[in-house]
């Protein structure tokens, strides 16, 4: 059988996906177990890992303080989203330069991250928002058996929610201290709630493994808030999409959202 | 964008400003470190596991209190090179995660540290391999630093040999390996972050493959006596043997696992979102 | 539909279209594709040798994109659009016809005023045509924006970008009724973006007229078409 399942991929999940069940045992619709947990790594201000089956990622969170320019404030963001796909991941990736696949994750994360709608003041270092903090993501992937969206901006909303800043103290005006002991959180005023869908011919898998993303034809990705507005919405492939298809996987994803809301939130309480 | 300026912990300062005052009161130089809960030749706690990326042939996950690192082994696989090799090639690269030490600018051009480590480890695990079994193939090592808590050479030399055995790649032993820190009068075992930044102190790192009683990898880093350089080696040689009785330790009980996991394959982890 | 933009069009009016093809002599295929300030030229090479054979595939032929910039290098934000176009061609061109080949699109933007990931589409579409590359059929884009009134603007400049709720990239076929290539962006309730479907749908079916159009021209000899702006109605 596992000659069978390298030689010929697709007829292999084909024999499954006609009784509605995929090779590891899970229906179509059914999603990996999913476990976060934050605070890890001690030397980052914020950390969280997440694990969907086998798909790990750690993300850390690094801070800086800068004095901002004045030019153009209103288009300024003060957090950076890296996603890193390195070897370590799977050796589909090499260590030189970073996949493309990377840098559109990148661009995505980083625009779901203003849909969080932190309140700038928040990033004040003194009172009066001369000096900023600055915050970079990162986001390592160490583990890759497909998903990697879902995986990666559950780890940023609760990364970003484990997030503690030291008081800034200005002395002298040019002595930047920082106090360890006086510690805040950010104000995070939204959730994002991500489920990613591989179709391949006519079957839609909810939460692909990293096989399944590849003999996929299209991949869908939807995140919505705790309003069930659409924050990201990305589809493409070979194949297009109805809308009813659209519909359906919406609907899936809203039956999660209790569930990962649950568990974003029992992740910060250690 | 960003002004020049360096940033500090208040603490740091307040603990400044006592140490002038004390240094005014007797005026000696010595650097005096304080251990917490563990003597100067006592390891703390080790955690590993194997077999933890699905995607490479072969991983390793250890723990050394807050220093954690993950190693992974793609290998032994085709060359993508059509160079004629004797023996399988063996490439080894470490990285730091941006956020895995707490410096308050992270420099991303500076991977100098990074290139001499991976040599150093590429080094220390070269000879136990048996690389001419695998003719025309590579076999790569990869490491990532997660968190940076002092002793990082010690622990992504046994992860990568770990990872390796869980490779299922040949090898004479396993490399295990152990550094210290020496100041003047004191040989620290198993240095934190704190005590590896020390000024003045001398690093000696060793590795070897306790099976055959051979040395893969000497560094060390500084000057010292000889005396003091025989005693921190023979130090080190002895930890060296604790962390392989952990490694095999640790190796028995993931084939052990393997096999049981191998007798019962049920995987019921899945959920139902309905 | 009484207010109107910055610009004087109504909310469902798009800018008009105007075209030219062949305008590469090295090329097999180009078309420029221009909408008011935004201007996107597309050339395509293909099918020719892989020039990677690592990324050679057997049973079909490599579609690769590059997207340059009018200003600056390209940064990740160009990578993405990039793979948004390039999985959208994809689903049109014939790719199994020309086994371990490759099929090379490569963009310029000469002004970006918004909207320029449909307009990189809608320029590829007609390069594609004007190469002789088979396809499937036709493909035409559409971007749509979502103000905070609610109100939708289609085919939004770089300024009614920057200011909107969230943005939505559509491509349509012309051969179903389905949604090729989607990107949205920004916060948007999910009855608003069902609404606007038939809306996009509309607009990118008006898109795929008129490269109907500018192929019939230029079958007649004419290289360049254009034509005023169109309203939308739903």
């Amino acid at each position: 059988m596992e000659a069978f399942q390298k030689i010929h991929p697709l007829e292999f999940y084909r024999k499954f996906l006609q009784r509605s069940v995929r090779p590891d045992g899970r229906s179509l619709n059914d999603i990996r177990k999913t476990s976060i947990s934050t605070g890890a790594i001690t030397t980052a201000c914020g950390s969280s890992f997440v694990k969907i089956g086998n798909t790990s990622v750690i993300c850390g969170i690094r801070s800086e303080v800068g004095i901002p320019s004045f030019e153009n404030t209103d288009q300024q963001t003060n957090i950076f989203v890296n996603l890193e796909l390195g070897p370590i991941c799977s050796n589909i990736y090499s260590s030189t330069k970073p996949s493309e696949q990377a840098m559109s994750l990148s661009s995505k994360l980083n625009s779901l991250v203003k849909r969080l709608d932190i309140p700038k003041e928040d990033f004040y270092f003194d009172q009066e928002g001369k000096v900023l903090w600055y915050l970079y993501v990162d986001i390592y992937c160490l583990d890759y058996d497909g998903n990697i969206m879902d995986a990666s901006i559950l780890a940023l909303i609760s990364s970003l929610k484990n997030v503690k800043l030291p008081r800034g103290i200005i002395e002298n005006t040019n002595e930047y201290y920082k106090d360890t002991e006086q510690l805040r959180s950010l104000q995070i005023n939204h959730y994002l709630f991500p489920l990613s869908f591989s179709i391949i011919e006519d079957f839609i898998l909810s939460d692909p493994s990293n096989q399944e993303e590849q003999l996929s034809t299209s991949n869908l990705t939807i995140t919505l808030n705790e309003n069930f507005e659409i924050c990201l919405l990305s589809y493409s492939g070979i194949k297009p999409i109805s809308e009813t298809i659209l519909q359906e996987s919406f609907e899936k994803l809203k039956n999660r959202i209790e569930y990962l809301k649950s568990l974003i939130d029992s992740a910060q309480e250690h | 964008m960003r002004g020049s300026f360096r940033l500090f912990y208040i603490q740091k300062k307040k603990e400044q400003q006592k140490n002038e005052q004390n240094e005014n009161k007797n005026n000696n130089n010595s650097i005096d470190i304080q251990r917490n809960n563990r003597s100067d030749e006592q390891f703390r706690q080790i955690f590993l596991k194997s077999g933890i990326v699905s995607q490479a042939s072969g991983s390793c996950y250890i723990e050394i209190e807050k220093t954690k690192v993950l190693c992974s082994v793609h290998g032994p696989r085709a060359s993508h090179k059509t160079e004629e090799f004797v023996a399988a090639k063996f490439n080894c690269e470490l990285k730091y995660t941006t956020f895995s030490s707490s410096v308050d600018k992270y420099d991303y051009t500076e991977n100098n540290k990074e290139k001499d480590q991976s040599l150093i480890i590429r080094e220390a695990l070269i000879g136990s391999v048996r690389l001419e079994k695998y003719p025309k193939t590579v076999i790569d090592i990869y490491i990532l630093v997660l968190n940076d808590d002092g002793n990082v050479m010690v622990a992504s030399i046994t992860a990568a040999s770990m990872a390796l055995a869980d490779a299922g790649v040949e090898m004479y032993d396993m490399v295990a390996s152990c550094s210290s820190v020496c100041t003047k009068d004191r040989i620290l075992l198993d240095p934190s972050y704190q005590e590896e930044s020390l000024p003045n102190t001398t690093n000696i790192l060793v590795a070897k493959m306790p099976a055959l009683n051979q040395v893969t990898q000497l560094v060390q880093s500084g000057d010292l006596s000889y005396n003091t350089v025989i005693e921190a080696v023979d130090l080190n040689i002895d930890g060296c043997d604790k962390i392989y009785s952990i490694m095999k330790q640790n190796l028995i009980d993931s084939l052990e696992k393997q096999l049981k996991d191998k007798d019962n394959n049920n995987n019921n982890n899945n959920m139902d979102i309905k | 539909m009484t207010n109107t933009r910055n610009d004087g069009r109504l909310n469902n009016q798009i800018r008009a279209f105007e075209s030219e093809q062949s305008l590469l002599n090295k090329a097999d295929g180009s078309a420029r594709f221009t909408q008011n300030k935004s201007s996107v030229l597309a050339a395509v090479y293909g099918p020719i040798e892989v020039k990677n054979s690592r990324k050679q595939k057997i049973l079909k032929s490599l579609i690769e994109v590059s997207f340059t910039p009018s200003v600056g290098n390209t940064t990740y934000l160009d990578k993405e659009k990039e793979l948004l176009i390039k999985n959208a061609l994809e689903s049109i061109i014939l790719t199994t016809l020309h086994p371990r080949t490759q099929i090379s699109i490569i963009f310029q933007v000469f002004s970006d005023d918004g909207s320029i990931i449909s307009c990189a589409i809608n320029a590829a579409c007609l390069a594609l045509l004007d190469a002789g590359i088979e396809m499937q059929g036709l493909i035409g884009s559409v971007t749509l924006c979502y103000n905070h009134d609610k109100s939708i603007y289609l085919d939004p400049t770089a300024q009614e970008e920057k200011e909107c709720k969230s943005l939505s990239v559509i491509a349509y076929g012309s051969q179903s009724s389905q949604i090729i290539m989607n990107k949205t962006e920004g916060t948007l309730s999910m009855d608003l973006y069902f609404k606007s479907l038939p809306l996009s749908k509309e607009a990118c079916d008006k898109v795929i007229s008129y490269i109907k159009l500018a192929v019939k021209n230029r079958i007649m000899g004419t290289i360049s078409t254009n034509t005023t702006s169109t309203t939308i109605e739903s």
